[in-house]
């Protein structure tokens, strides 16, 4: 009975509510769609931890879409053992920056009180899903190997039986449990994206992949306009 | 009429339901039992409905390791004569169930007991260096089954030093031909009463060629087992895993110092 819950429903569940959701958040509230930096409060460590977070989540998002869309050419590719391993370990090391990325975020946003002022609940919730996500992706990869290539034999059917709503859950109710709940987490994490600030990759004009990083910075001397009594209403102080 | 047509009727829904206890044992059950031609991976089920009772069997068929697990003797005793090699469960209703119970019962009374293995005209007798060869490429990929279906390592290790394998998801196959004969083998690989193989081949099937070559090599993996060193990747995959997580953070970290550390008008 689980299984179906799991399995079917959430997965639909997931489905309507990211095109709804989004639909709904765009038509409504289009301008308030962002990732919400806190850049300006916070740099450096925003930086060790995005960097290696986003790679890695980025790099696995596609790996797992790929596996999806072309599942013959990736059982192609990992015919030849040192194209397998190539593949899996790059996969390992992406998901380890990305749990890397993910634990300097959430330490920043701990110790940083400026941070914590702006993080909601559904931050805190997103942050869950996603260290589960990474954990079962990185425990899988480890103790269930060849993931690349029975992903692609197993689950691109389900994934597929799911999409032309004829689902087939044979074989994922036979996988071991931490791919059970990498797989519920993943379609919650989908589900989450029109509820949080995860929905700033779809973007309009979705250049948020492949454009030049935004660099937020100060432009003025914040320690000066500080000290400064030279400041009333409706005048910005200027640099000297 | 009216009598003969409801004859009729009947004799077409007793069909129908014989044909799906056929269907679905053809499905399930073939790949590890015969009726009445010998043992291959479970018993020979011949006059099995005279052995145990319809519950037992109900009970058994649907989920096998709930029984042994709750103690059942006759049931553990199967299990341990039967190298603990666990049955699948069925997810079949009670109706399907008992189809397949009228299917084994009609099919043996009309069949004898062979009384050995199904493997006693073993289908590798004229298997040669070549067969195992070949089935050494198809089991690690490097040389792709014919339709497509993915390569046995994907999910399955096995102890050769000369084989790339190494796949943890389902079982170490090292000394499966020694469980299960050549014609559990064959069969398993055939038509793969495991959900996960089942899902992975059904749209792919292993041609008779490849199935008697990955059977001729896992025999020759089960007789040299003792010879092979076993190897591990759980470390390597996490030592490198980790070499290359820190090729992506040195990547990182150059482009960081480009970052301007401060305000840009000062």
């Amino acid at each position: 009975m689980s299984d179906y819950f799991f399995f079917i429903g959430l997965p639909y569940a997931a489905l309507v509510v990211v095109i709804v959701g989004t639909l709904f958040r765009y038509l409504n509230f289009g301008f308030g769609v962002s990732s919400l930096s806190s850049q300006f409060l916070e740099s450096r460590e925003l930086y060790y931890g995005s960097r290696p977070f986003h790679w890695g989540i980025i790099f696995l998002f596609f790996g797992h879409l790929v596996a999806f869309l072309f599942p013959a050419e990736v059982l192609l590719w990992n015919s030849v053992p040192v194209r397998l391993l190539i593949l899996e370990i790059a996969a390992f090391g992406f998901g380890i920056a990305a749990l890397v990325g993910l634990v300097i975020l959430v330490i920043r946003r701990l110790k940083n009180k400026r941070i914590r002022v702006v993080t909601s609940k559904m931050d805190v919730v997103v942050y869950v899903v996603l260290a589960v996500q990474i954990i079962t992706g990185l425990w899988i990869a480890l103790f269930f190997r060849w993931g690349s290539s029975w992903f692609a034999s197993t689950l691109t059917p389900y994934m597929r039986s799911i999409f032309l709503f004829n689902p087939d859950i044979a074989a994922v109710t036979n996988l071991p449990l931490f791919a059970k709940i990498h797989i519920v987490s993943a379609f919650t994490l989908i589900g989450l994206i029109p509820c949080t600030r995860f929905m700033h990759f779809l973007v309009y004009p979705f250049r948020y992949l492949w454009r030049s990083p935004l660099y937020v910075i100060w432009n003025w001397d914040r320690k000066q306009i500080r000290a400064t009594r030279n400041l009333y209403n409706g005048v910005k102080q200027k640099n000297t | 009429m009216k009598t003969f047509l409801t004859i009729v009727g009947l004799l077409i829904l007793s069909m129908a339901h014989a044909d799906e206890g056929q269907d679905l044992y053809n499905k399930s059950c073939v790949a590890c039992h015969t009726i009445g031609k010998g043992r291959l991976v479970g018993p020979d089920l011949i006059n099995i409905t005279q052995q145990r009772s319809q519950e037992w069997l109900v009970a058994f068929i649907k989920s096998s390791q709930t029984l042994i697990k709750s103690g059942d003797p006759e049931a553990v005793a199967i299990f341990e004569e039967y190298n603990r090699m666990p049955m699948p469960d069925n997810d079949f209703t009670d109706a399907q169930t008992l189809a397949v119970i009228e299917y084994i019962k009609r099919t043996s009374a009309g069949t004898e007991a062979n009384g050995q293995t199904a493997d006693a005209q073993d289908l590798l007798s004229e298997a040669t260096d070549e067969n195992v060869s070949s089935g050494a490429l198809l089991f690690t990929g490097e040389k792709r089954l014919t339709n497509g279906g993915s390569a046995c390592n994907s999910c399955h290790n096995v102890q050769d030093a000369q084989t790339f394998s190494n796949g943890t998801l389902a079982k170490d196959l090292t000394t499966s031909w020694e469980i299960m004969g050549s014609a559990g083998v064959a069969a398993i690989i055939e038509g793969p009463p495991f959900p996960l193989m089942t899902v992975a081949y059904q749209n792919h099937p292993v041609t008779e060629q490849e199935v008697l070559d990955l059977t001729a090599y896992l025999r020759s993996v089960s007789e040299s087992s003792g010879n092979q060193a076993a190897e591990s990747y759980d470390m390597a995959m996490a030592i490198f895993g980790i070499a290359a997580f820190l090729i992506i953070m040195v990547f990182i970290m150059i482009f960081y110092p480009q970052r301007k550390p401060s305000r840009v008008s000062a």
